[in-house]
């Protein structure tokens, strides 16, 4: 009997022990934050605008976590640890978080309204985190594949009118995320948002820009008449817009360029001393119109600094040809040195024999060697360019015949970049011989030598100053 | 006598800018600043991190790279600002830039870590666009 009962209470200290430690063991981290903070699911929109942003140094190690206990977890933390999975390139743990946070779509709109009502930007991680889920979520919930059953619709409509809320930079991240959501080939924001897009850019003036950067695809595929209409109205009304004018007249000259590339270059001529917009016009023509109209309309407005939409014409398919027809005519005529200039610039796909002729015939020198560079320009340069190069440079007293030394070095620093073995070597002592010739001026001696500098032995020119200036 | 000559040596210097101000061949115009930018050419890819949730491929985070960047230099233009006894001049041309950027993945130093990253490199001078200058007019006395 005294043996039971002393059984009896040894077990009676040892449930006692137990309970007394299990007391005082501290709580999993995830459970600690649970009783710290309010679940955001609770707050109303006024208290998640007053909910401070937790400090980054609150954060919990990142921990591989079941979907499960993922929708149990704080918002907030799991919205950093989905940052921290991508910082650690994580894709398992990245892929777990996502799956649990994209199974609840309740959690998805409790992230866009923590981002809408600025409850997470001074939380660089879980503002971070927010942008990826919900990226993730207007992809994964507006696939074919998906098994989700979310009305995939009215989700992104929901991210589009919490669009103008959201305080940049995370605002541009998720228009971001917006713009390239897409199921395989096909981009989501598709033609059936063009109307809310629209009824939000005139409800929000203020974020015209952001929404107007929404359409960039939708103006890609139109098709319909209606959808025409619409941005034959944004056309009209975006006025300074430049976003809104380059997409909108993409898809005006798209779909009837003859009657739209008269009024472009209308716009073009108002709109000097306004370069963004006249950038935007340029590119709509260049990128959209069809590509003999497009060479006739840029070699009309053709203008300093007209590179990227020349370059981009000459990429598309016949655009290369269009250009040089443009270019023979002019040089033929007489035409404006500008011009041929640019329509040279767009030639990257002619061969260099092509190229070095021109370099060779035209009586412009901005022209030889806009003809040098293009293509010296990204590909190796072969003898027969540098054979033309050295013989302008021999003639630069002359500009009907020559090219200036400074325009020379430029075309020297393509070939030091873009071609290796013997093209190289030569253009380093074509180079070196322009830095130390005393009759070319101090600027053209400094350039030839830094231009060379990356390309010698440390401490080639340690010694030497030009013109009062050190080479390094 | 010291004072004197230098007071009058002054006042000539000073009357050629005087009369330029009122000369009938002085533009009254200075060059206008036009900021430098970057033109981004094309479809861009997205270096990101591919996930699979749901079935469906996904693209993680990761900065837009868009194959051609063009840098313009920051230089001035004469655009016809009025300014009064001066004048809008060339000035040496100034070279524009191309990159070529492609994904890359980039080991961090010490972490074990490789993240996707935007890579851009320097392709040469695609062009160059005309520079200005404003200079104070000067007419012969």
């Amino acid at each position: 009997m005294r043996w039971f009962l002393a059984c009896v209470a040894c077990v009676i200290v040892a449930l006692a022990f137990e309970w007394w430690v299990g007391a005082a063991r501290p709580e999993p981290p995830a459970l600690v934050l649970a009783q710290d903070e309010q679940p955001t699911q609770a707050l109303s929109g006024a208290d998640l605008e007053l909910q401070p942003a937790a400090p980054r140094e609150d954060l919990a190690p990142p921990a591989t976590a079941a979907p499960t206990a993922a929708a149990e977890e704080d918002l907030v933390s799991l919205l950093r640890r989905v940052a921290l999975a991508y910082a650690a390139q994580d894709s398992a743990e990245l892929t777990a978080l996502l799956t649990g946070l994209l199974a609840t779509p309740a959690r998805c709109e409790e992230a866009l309204a923590l981002l809408e009502k600025g409850g997470l930007h001074e939380d660089e991680l879980a503002c971070a985190g927010a942008v990826f889920t919900l990226g993730a979520a207007i992809t994964c919930y507006g696939s074919a594949k998906s098994a989700l059953a979310v009305d995939a619709h009215a989700f992104t409509v929901r991210v589009l009118e919490a669009l103008a809320d959201v305080q940049p930079p995370e605002q541009q991240d998720l228009a971001e995320q917006l713009i390239q959501a897409r199921d395989g080939e096909r981009y989501l924001l598709d033609l059936s948002y063009l109307g809310k897009i629209l009824e939000l850019r005139g409800l929000h003036p203020e974020q015209a820009e952001v929404y107007s950067g929404l359409l960039v695809h939708l103006s890609e595929n139109l098709s319909d008449e209606r959808g025409l209409e619409e941005f034959r109205a944004l056309f009209l009304t975006a006025g300074q817009d430049p976003t809104a004018v380059k997409l909108s007249l993409s898809a005006l000259l798209r779909a009837d360029a003859t009657s739209w590339l008269a009024m472009a270059e209308t716009l073009f001529a108002d709109a000097r001393g306004n370069g963004p917009l006249r950038s935007a016009i340029a590119y709509a023509i260049a990128s959209a119109a069809p590509v003999e109209l497009a060479a006739a309309s840029l070699t009309r407005l053709a203008n300093t600094g007209m590179y990227t939409e020349f370059a981009l014409l000459g990429m598309r398919a016949g655009g290369s040809d269009a250009l040089a027809a443009h270019y023979n005519e002019l040089v033929a005529a007489g035409g404006s040195s500008i011009a041929r200039k640019l329509l040279v610039s767009g030639l990257r796909n002619e061969t260099e024999p092509v190229l070095v002729g021109i370099a060779a015939t035209d009586p412009d020198p901005g022209v030889r060697t806009q003809a040098l560079l293009t293509s010296s320009l990204g590909r190796p340069s072969g003898p027969e360019l540098l054979d033309r190069l050295e013989s302008l440079h021999a003639r630069r007293s002359d500009p009907a015949q020559g090219i200036a030394t400074a325009q020379a070095v430029l075309v020297a620093g393509n070939v030091l970049i873009n071609s290796a073995g013997a093209e190289r070597e030569r253009v380093k002592e074509f180079l070196l011989r322009i830095a130390g010739d005393a009759s070319e001026s101090d600027n053209d001696r400094l350039s030839a030598a830094r231009t060379l500098a990356p390309w010698m032995p440390p401490g080639t020119f340690d010694n030497w100053v030009i013109g009062g200036q050190s080479v390094r | 006598m010291h004072k004197l000559s230098v007071t009058i040596l002054l006042a000539c210097a000073l009357v050629p800018s005087l009369r330029a101000q009122d000369g009938p061949s002085c533009p009254d115009v200075r060059a206008t600043n036009v900021a430098a930018r970057v033109d981004r050419q094309g479809s861009f890819s997205r270096c990101g991190l591919g996930v699979e949730i749901f079935g469906v491929p996904l693209t993680i985070g990761g900065s837009k790279c868009f194959r051609n960047e063009f840098v313009y230099p920051a230089h001035q233009e004469c655009q016809g600002a009025l300014n009064v006894g001066t004048a809008c001049q060339p000035a040496p041309d100034m070279a524009v830039q191309l990159y070529k950027c492609e994904c890359l993945t980039v080991g961090l130093i010490s972490t074990g870590i490789s993240i996707p990253k935007c890579n851009c490199s320097s392709a040469g001078s695609a062009g160059t666009i005309e520079d200005a200058q404003t200079l104070e007019c000067h007419v012969s006395p």
